[in-house]
């Protein structure tokens, strides 16, 4: 830990670090410094408000557990003595909630622990930006009515969940969104895809400029030309107007192709030479008309077996195919169902006027281990559903809909699969002497969920499989999940 | 035996006496560690602060989860679980431990919403885990150059 220098000149590449796990505050501090930054370091929050106080530094990392005193708190004495300064704050409780807690209390961005070297160097340098000119030292200031303005961040603003495979998704979406490359999203129904690409566009330097969402699949094909590339006035029946067309609105933006691969091959042509030429020829005009557009497309579909099949044209399958995103189905998230539940009943909450505590630890169970078909949109469905039809309280058992586990009934109440019975597998060969090696691997498969009362997720886990492996291969063999 | 791999034979048979000891011993599956984040951090963060930040870790870890076992009680200080469960997700993230990393956040979790029950019955699995992180932090590879 370095010693706070006293009266030390305002510099913009001055950081405070205050972090009380003394490795972390090693690590980050060996990854900040690295990049020319100079960094007082504090374990407590006492000691930190001291360098603070003393060194004005412009920007501040803080760890918002911390051993003396609440990281808000001390937030908030920090930005009264100089509003100016832009906080990062760091913490292991990754719940939207303490996101906003901590957006709403004037925080420039908020991380979640583990922080990865990229996604930390992002945050300051996202907090330098926001910074006035350093040579320009601001004298002290009553604290704003509002809290000062900061850039957008994917954490706490798009996405609820603090799960690793939802961390890989928005750091991709960061380290792409400056760039120009086509974003291809991939993902079953209900995982978030244009929310993603929303993402992208708001993060992307284009975030001014329009974002047009196109769903290929619910236009009709006839009209799905001049949709795209618009249309002149007479040009056919029924264009009593001239129409410019989603690829000219988004002229500047983003325009996102939702279920690409439902794209007629017609159409698919005009898009591959719309992406060679950056120029839109709409329906009966006699010119093309350049526009700077970028591409993010998504489909629920696995792209390359439209190729296959010869539904989706393989060069433009390569034109769009640049940068691909994968949004992960709900029940491989099983920690962001609770996050993503909680924050949908607060919405709601709110909007129909009803008082709801939270999740009953029995609901949380449930949903944990309900597969989620539907993804996101049916949680989401289901919490709408809780909200509207009941008071409030905390949300139970029973308010949910009866047919949310027809079809999937809950594994802790349910039965075990039915199933023969299992020999153990490991240090007796003659037992599995005589089978296949697809029979070794459903035994396996269905003893781990005997063991589990017929969970997938934990009998995944003890598998050291993705939920949804097991669930294909439970389908494959024709077998319910209870 | 030279004497980084008897410090490590040593590191390993402690450690295991201990896991079996005081909880069920932890298995691969429990810490679903990626054994080459760490090493990996420690090439990138260069060979001058490599060897300090190592044994730091694995000081932290180990300090840690005496912590965590006396925070379980008697008396059980649930707010005291709720801070060593927000350090232990980021030290396993860090340390490339994602299960332990999400079984924290779980521990984390119930610690914040006052579910002392929930908080021992998750808390007791990881303490072996943690104690099969720190020996795996000692003894990860150092980048040339770095003394340990």
């Amino acid at each position: 830990m370095s010693a706070a220098r006293a009266h030390a000149p305002v510099t913009a590449r001055r950081i405070l670090l205050i972090e009380d796990t003394i490795s972390l505050q090693m690590l980050y501090r060996s990854v900040i410094a690295a990049t020319g930054f100079e960094v007082d370091v504090a374990t407590t929050a006492e000691a930190g408000f001291a360098i603070f106080a003393a060194t004005r530094p412009p920007i501040v990392l803080l760890d918002l557990l911390l051993p003396d005193r609440d990281g808000l708190a001390l937030m908030q004495d920090m930005l009264n003595l100089h509003p100016a300064v832009r906080i990062v704050v760091i913490t292991a409780n990754g719940s939207i909630n303490r996101a906003v807690e901590a957006m709403r209390a004037g925080a420039q961005d908020f991380l979640v622990k583990p922080v990865e070297e990229a996604r930390l160097l992002l945050a300051i340098e996202n907090a330098l930006k926001g910074l006035a000119p350093p040579a320009k030292p601001r004298p002290a200031a009553p604290p704003p009515k509002t809290p000062p303005p900061r850039l957008a961040t994917i954490t706490g603003s798009d996405f609820v969940g603090s799960s690793d495979a939802m961390a890989r998704v928005q750091a991709k979406i960061l380290s792409v969104a400056q760039s120009m490359a086509t974003v291809f999203i991939t993902g079953e129904s209900g995982t978030g895809k244009e929310l993603c690409a929303q993402a992208v566009h708001r993060q992307s330097a284009r975030a001014a400029g329009p974002f047009i969402a196109l769903n290929c699949g619910a236009i009709p094909q006839d009209l799905l030309e001049s949709e795209v590339f618009g249309h002149i006035k007479g040009s056919f029946t029924g264009a009593i107007s001239d129409k410019p067309g989603a690829a000219a609105a988004a002229d500047g933006g983003t325009l996102f192709l939702d279920e690409v691969c439902e794209m007629v091959p017609a159409l698919q042509t005009k898009l591959l030479r719309f992406l060679q030429t950056s120029t839109v020829q709409p329906v009966g005009a006699t010119r093309p008309r350049k526009v700077n557009v970028r591409i993010v497309c998504a489909t629920n579909r696995d792209p390359l077996d439209a190729v296959r099949r010869g539904q989706f044209r393989e060069d433009l399958y390569y034109r769009l195919y640049v940068v691909p995103i994968h949004m992960p189905p709900l029940r491989e998230r099983a920690d962001d169902m609770v996050e993503i539940a909680e924050a949908a009943l607060a919405r709601f909450a709110a909007e129909e006027g009803r008082s709801f505590t939270g999740l009953s630890p029995a609901v949380e169970d449930l949903f944990r281990n309900h597969p989620w078909p539907g993804n996101v949109r049916q949680l989401l469905n289901v919490i709408r559903n809780v909200v509207v039809l009941n008071e409030g309280g905390h949300v139970l058992p029973d308010m949910l809909p009866d047919d949310l586990f027809a079809d999937h009934a809950a594994p802790t109440t349910a039965p075990p699969p039915p199933m023969p019975a299992l020999p153990g597998l490991a240090g007796d060969s003659d037992i599995l002497a005589g089978m296949t090696l697809a029979e070794v691997e459903r035994r396996a498969v269905l003893g781990a969920l005997s063991r589990h009362k017929g969970s997938v997720p934990r009998a995944a886990r003890e598998l050291d499989v993705a939920p949804s492996t097991l669930y294909r291969k439970l389908a494959a063999w024709g077998i319910t999940p209870e | 035996m030279p004497p980084d791999r008897a410090a490590r034979a040593h590191l390993h048979s402690t450690a295991a006496k201990k896991m079996v000891m005081d909880d069920a011993p932890c298995r691969p599956s429990d810490l679903g560690l990626d054994a080459a984040i760490l090493p990996a951090l420690l090439v990138r963060l260069g060979a001058a602060i490599a060897g300090d930040l190592r044994r730091q870790f694995a000081a932290d870890l180990t300090g840690l989860r005496d912590a965590l076992r006396h925070s379980l009680g008697p008396p059980h200080d649930i707010l005291a679980v709720a801070r060593h469960a927000h350090g232990l997700v980021a030290l396993a993230g860090t340390a490339g431990a994602h299960t332990l990393a999400t079984r924290s956040r779980l521990l984390l979790r119930a610690a914040h919403r006052g579910d002392a029950d929930a908080t021992v019955r998750l808390a007791h699995p990881l303490l072996p885990c943690i104690d099969a992180l720190a020996i795996f932090v000692a003894t990860c590879p150092l980048p040339a150059g770095a003394s340990p």
